[in-house]
């Protein structure tokens, strides 16, 4: 077998039995299993605040994967370096006759299975628990719901990867573990507050320097300087309305999804650097 | 017999042995880099606060005729956007206060030394403690320097001290509240890893998510709830509006403001007690 396909294994066989891992999905499951039933509480109401059903239902599971999947996006990719560092089996692996970059990238394809299995789980119980409690409003909208899964799930997907990227990269630059820890999630905390209307607010007024002007579309660069900024804008727009064919609900937000996709390169090419020039021992 | 003496022998409680705990975790935190980071965090977002308001607060001021717009929204929105920077640090610097000791084997040599541990656990809250006021404090008096920089004067200077040091002390007891539940979590989890991620998630979970809701009328135990209910005036009085009386959020924050206090020495009590029984591994 291929050297970085045994080691995609070993990552995401470590990912499973890791018990920081293991302790975040519970949490995970625990807030997926609130969603659900807030769901399940607005559909059992006769009146319901859904004007667009399958539009909703797609807006939760993508805030279930994106939201929630970035916390544990950042640690599945601070226990991919943590776990090696502290049993200073970091050190047996780049000793052995591999390229450094089979061994990381073993790791991201690691990751990437592992966010994938997961995520796959996750639309399959969202959708199921909520088929199973509310059935008779959620089928005539299933298949709205369905077409535009596949989409959500890769979208989903790119937007975690960058958190498991990031944190990967944050933990091979500050040794002490528990700081790296810390520093992701300050900075994951600073990526939250960006798109917030205050600061964004605040940074166009300091560029422009006048309050008579309002240009949505600076305003929106800076928001989506984030990766919280890109799903916000997302969410708030037709990109998950299926009265919208796909094809131009990709084309309106084009640029969104390019944007998130090179934060994600960004980072994996700046992982690469640190990770092959840097001295691990 | 001096009062020191009077507390060993009829309390146990050696204040002298605290006093030197609490000193030495005061120099421990104020080294941290953590407090750079937030340090540097909080100027560049004063510094954008009040560059940004001084472009708002103009236009606000003439369609809020009566009202003191300085402390309304000047010290209002410091409060609002940087508290949770205050909260994070106390999470993280709680779980390190034990949990980097046990970590690093040096908690060993202090329980080694003839010490009561309900002495260690509150030096160390005390030290923190200490800290965190002086850091708020700072934090806050630079902060609306700066917006009276780029803005201007309060209208009378009674109300902005006044306000603004009820608004310190209100934070000052939210982040002790923290860092005595933080602490807890140090205490229990010994390993200090496991330790951040449950500190991230209770942080997560009561200060960003609406789980807390499900808690009913109980959710009143909670934190983020009790700041906003003392800040707010249970909805009525909003602290940093000068057109409603000092002493009408006063009394309607009391009740708050001791369930808070009664909650941070209920958590500190259960620290010692959790920690006077910590088995050394």
């Amino acid at each position: 077998m291929d050297n970085t396909l045994i080691l995609t294994k070993k990552e995401f066989e470590n990912l499973i039995n890791n018990k920081i891992v293991f302790i975040i999905i519970i949490i995970y499951l625990f807030f997926i299993t609130t969603t659900i039933f807030d769901y399940y509480a607005e559909l059992s109401q006769n009146v319901t605040t859904f004007d667009n059903l399958a539009m909703d239902i797609l807006l939760g599971i993508w805030f279930v994967l994106t939201e929630y999947g970035s916390w544990v996006g950042i640690v599945i990719g601070f226990s991919l370096i943590s776990n090696e560092r502290t049993n200073n089996a970091l050190n047996t692996l780049i000793i052995k006759p591999l390229y450094r970059d089979t061994i990381i990238n073993g790791k991201f394809l690691g990751a990437l299975g592992f966010i994938g299995c997961l995520f796959g789980f996750t639309i399959t119980i969202f959708i199921s628990a909520l088929l199973i409690v509310s059935g008779s409003s959620i089928a005539p909208v299933l298949q709205n719901i369905m077409e535009r899964i596949p989409f959500i799930f890769a979208l989903s997907v790119i937007n975690v990867m960058i958190f498991i990227v990031f944190s990967m990269l944050i933990s091979l630059i500050v040794r002490d573990q528990a700081f790296a820890l810390i520093s992701c999630v300050i900075i994951k905390t600073i990526l939250n507050m960006i798109p917030n209307v205050n600061v964004t607010g605040n940074i166009y007024y300091l560029l422009t320097n006048d309050i008579s002007i309002k240009d949505d579309q600076i305003i929106r660069f800076i928001s989506e300087l984030s990766p919280q900024g890109i799903s916000l804008v997302l969410t708030n727009s037709n990109f998950f309305n299926p009265s919208i064919s796909l094809w131009a609900s990709i084309n309106s937000m084009g640029f969104e999804i390019a944007r998130l996709f090179l934060y994600m390169i960004i980072l994996i090419v700046l992982s690469y650097i640190v990770f092959i020039r840097s001295d691990i021992a | 017999m001096n009062l020191d003496t009077f507390f060993v022998d009829n309390l146990g409680i050696n204040f002298g042995s605290i006093y030197v705990i609490a000193r030495n975790e005061f120099k421990r935190v104020i080294n941290h880099p953590l407090v750079i980071i937030i340090a540097t965090i909080l100027l560049l977002l004063a510094l954008l606060n009040g560059t940004g308001l001084a472009h708002l607060l103009p236009s606000i001021e003439k369609s809020e005729q009566g009202k003191d717009i300085f402390i309304l929204y000047g010290i209002g929105q410091i409060f609002y956007r940087f508290s949770d920077y205050f909260i994070i640090f106390s999470v993280f610097i709680g779980v390190l206060s034990i949990g980097e000791e046990q970590s690093k084997k040096s908690l060993s040599v202090l329980l080694s030394k003839p010490l009561y541990r309900r002495d260690i656990v509150a030096g160390k809250f005390l030290g923190i403690s200490t800290f965190l006021l002086i850091f708020i404090i700072l934090n806050f008096v630079v902060s609306s320097l700066l917006v009276m920089v780029f803005f201007r004067q309060p209208l009378s200077a009674v109300e902005y001290i006044l306000r603004l040091s009820s608004g310190i002390v209100s934070l000052f007891f939210e982040s002790m509240l923290v860092l005595s539940i933080t602490m807890l979590i140090g205490i229990i989890f010994k390993d200090l890893l496991i330790a951040l991620i449950v500190a991230t998630t209770y942080l997560y979970v009561d200060s960003y998510s609406s789980i807390i809701r499900y808690l009913g009328d109980l959710s009143i135990i909670s934190q983020k709830y009790l700041y906003i209910t003392i800040t707010s005036g249970a909805s009525k009085f909003n602290l940093f509006d000068t057109s409603i009386s000092y002493t009408n959020w006063l009394g309607t924050s009391l009740p708050y403001i001791l369930l808070m206090l009664f909650e941070i020495l209920a958590v500190l009590l259960i620290n010692c007690i959790i920690f006077a029984r910590y088995d050394e591994r």
